[in-house]
């Protein structure tokens, strides 16, 4: 766990423990009119079937032992998918500790369209690890919509590794939201194949108290032609820690590879941490790659401006942080999980009834 | 009513930073009057209006400054435009994030709380703030445009005249609210001002030129000079100071 990319997250507490396990694992997937062909089953059951081994370590008790159960969710060829299929994994009534680990493997065939909607909550729960692995294969011109609404209990350890993999002209777009957890690590790792395959990769990190949370992205321009974005916003109060880590490569021969990113911060209290750090790795010579991250307050002259007009001190700092964060929402372009985020992003300010009042 | 006490600065001396502004500097505004304060750049225009606002970094070090019946240094910001106190801003403040129309029905409901009235829902706001706009040859679309962001000089006054005829305050000290106008949106914006003149209510124009007061006539004119108001008058004095300059003083 000495590495670098484990720098600012410490786990090892967590690989000491002497977890409990839980035998059946049944995350609920809803999802309307759904179009013959689509298979969504547990992963037992499915034929098909790829195998990447999770990057974190497993305590030397679980070696072994540990039964992985998971889900697999299969889009045929030409298929669009109208709704978005939710999938919602709660942590409910467990002891303490326990460990929870899930894969999912999602396949879309050349041509398909989904919106996946992946929500983690706790209910009853307090020291447990949820350990979530995510293979997704886009094959050409599939395009994934990927959502993550992690709600984790805040005495929890949460770490997600998805993998990606992207055909010719595929397209994923994945948005992260975090607004719970102890320890959260989620390591988003993209590698574009093939030419014109784009990501467009965005979240927003909502951190107080003492949580820790750290997303580490990777993304792989290993085709000519290909694109991605990335846009992160965080907010970090109390004593809180957040980290961000945004490695792009581009290989030798990927030739006009267009790539950019942002990563904006902001701080809340003098205790508060952010560690953001872009890593890029270029081996092309005809690209256009851009980068920047910025950490700032809240704008004193904002706040004087508002309560110059007699809104309270308090109201003009929130109105001013639900802005920074919402202005990421913007990005989501179906309105339901824009609604849904948006509640979750209100959910974050204490007190916050007059907020709520105001907005529509 | 009119003749009653508005504002009442005795001997107020002010610092910003470890700079001295303001110094021994005396002003009575009552209800129902038009007061200009005109000066030179430098001389503490914007300055009084920050420190009567209550800006950080604006302190003042001497005098008294009373407002209605209260110590003015005594209430927060948000209490002063509560009671009634609005500073329009030289340069108002551009907050990304943050749509106007929400900005205003929070600056409003906020002010009619602290009077013991109800606060507007979302439709009657919307009602209301059409109509005002309108007034003021807004076009909708400011309303769902972050505050201020990316609008242009003359946007960003009307803006404040908007807020200052939502918000209705008993005093309003509106800062070079003229400055950066073409001569269209300064009839808007006097229209505007003219529109809130009454006998309860009193209003202070900083204004480094002329041409404002002759579209809002002001009952008397002041001219503030190295921190100090150093000459008081009518209108008249206004334009006097159009033919002399301020070098004169």
């Amino acid at each position: 766990m000495k590495t670098e990319t484990w720098k600012y997250t410490n786990i090892k507490k967590w690989l000491e423990r002497d977890y409990q396990t839980i035998d059946s694992y049944a995350p609920i997937i809803d999802y309307n009119e759904l179009p013959e062909g689509v298979i969504i089953c547990p992963l037992a059951d499915a034929s098909k079937q790829a195998d990447i081994p999770s990057p974190y370590p497993l305590p030397q008790a679980l070696e072994g032992k540990l039964k992985e159960q998971g889900f697999f969710i299969y889009i045929p060829k030409n298929v669009v998918l109208k709704n978005p299929i939710y999938i919602t994994d709660i942590a409910a009534q467990l002891d303490d500790p326990t460990v929870l680990p899930a894969r999912f493997q999602i396949l879309l065939e050349e041509n398909s369209v989904a919106t996946i909607v992946h929500k983690f909550e706790a209910n009853d729960a307090n020291h447990y690890w949820r350990r979530q692995v995510t293979e997704i294969n886009l094959a050409p011109n599939a395009q994934l919509n990927y959502y993550q609404d992690q709600n984790e209990a805040p005495t929890s350890l949460h770490t997600h590794y998805i993998a990606v993999q992207q055909g010719r002209d595929s397209q994923f777009n994945s948005f992260t939201l975090d607004n719970g957890g102890g320890i959260v690590r989620t390591d988003l790792h993209t590698k574009l194949h093939d030419v014109n395959a784009t990501c467009h990769l965005n979240g927003l990190y909502l951190v107080k108290n003492k949580q820790h949370v750290d997303n580490h992205t990777i993304i792989e321009h290993l085709a000519p032609h290909t694109q991605s974005s990335e846009h992160y916003k965080g907010i970090v109060a109390d004593q809180a820690r957040a980290v961000f880590n945004g490695r792009i490569y581009v290989a030798p021969h990927a030739q006009k590879v267009v790539s950019e990113q942002h990563n904006e911060n902001l701080l809340l209290s003098k205790q508060a941490e952010i560690d953001t750090k872009p890593e890029l790795e270029i081996y092309a010579d005809d690209v256009q790659c851009a980068h920047g991250a910025t950490v700032g307050q809240l704008d004193r002259d904002a706040i004087f401006y508002m309560t110059t007009r007699g809104i309270d001190e308090e109201l003009a700092k929130q109105l001013l942080t639900y802005g920074f964060a919402h202005e990421m929402l913007n990005s989501i372009s179906h309105d339901e999980i824009r609604a849904l985020f948006n509640t979750q992003l209100l959910t974050w300010f204490s007190n916050n009834q007059e907020l709520e009042d105001l907005l529509p | 009513m009119i003749g009653e006490k508005m504002l009442t600065i005795k001997n107020l001396a002010a610092t910003v930073g470890d700079k001295i502004i303001l110094h021994d500097l005396n002003l009575t505004v009552k209800a129902g009057e038009v007061h200009a304060i005109m000066g030179p750049n430098g001389s503490g225009k914007s300055t009084l209006g920050n420190v009567l606002a209550g800006r950080e970094g604006y302190t003042a070090t001497a005098g008294t400054v009373e407002f209605l019946d209260h110590n003015l240094f005594a209430l927060s910001t948000e209490e002063r435009a509560r009671k009634g106190l609005f500073l329009s801003f030289q340069y108002p403040i551009e907050i990304p994030g943050v749509t106007n129309i929400y900005f205003l029905r929070a600056a409003v409901n906020a002010v009619r709380k602290s009077r013991g009235d109800e606060p507007y829902d979302a439709m009657d706001f919307i009602k209301l703030i059409k109509e005002k706009a309108k007034f003021l040859h807004m076009d909708e679309g400011f309303l769902y445009r972050d505050v201020n962001k990316g609008f242009s000089g003359g946007e960003k006054k009307r803006n404040e005249i908007l807020q200052l005829l939502l918000l209705e305050p008993k005093l309003a000290i509106l800062d070079e609210i003229d400055s950066g106008l073409d001569i269209d949106a300064l009839k808007i914006i006097s229209d505007g001002i003219n529109q809130l003149r009454r006998s309860d209510r009193a209003i202070i124009l900083v204004t480094h030129y002329q041409r404002l007061l002759d579209h809002v006539i002001p009952d008397y004119v002041h001219v503030l000079s190295k921190g100090k108001i150093v000459k008081s008058g009518g209108p008249e004095l206004a334009k006097e100071l159009e033919q002399t300059g301020y070098a004169g003083l």
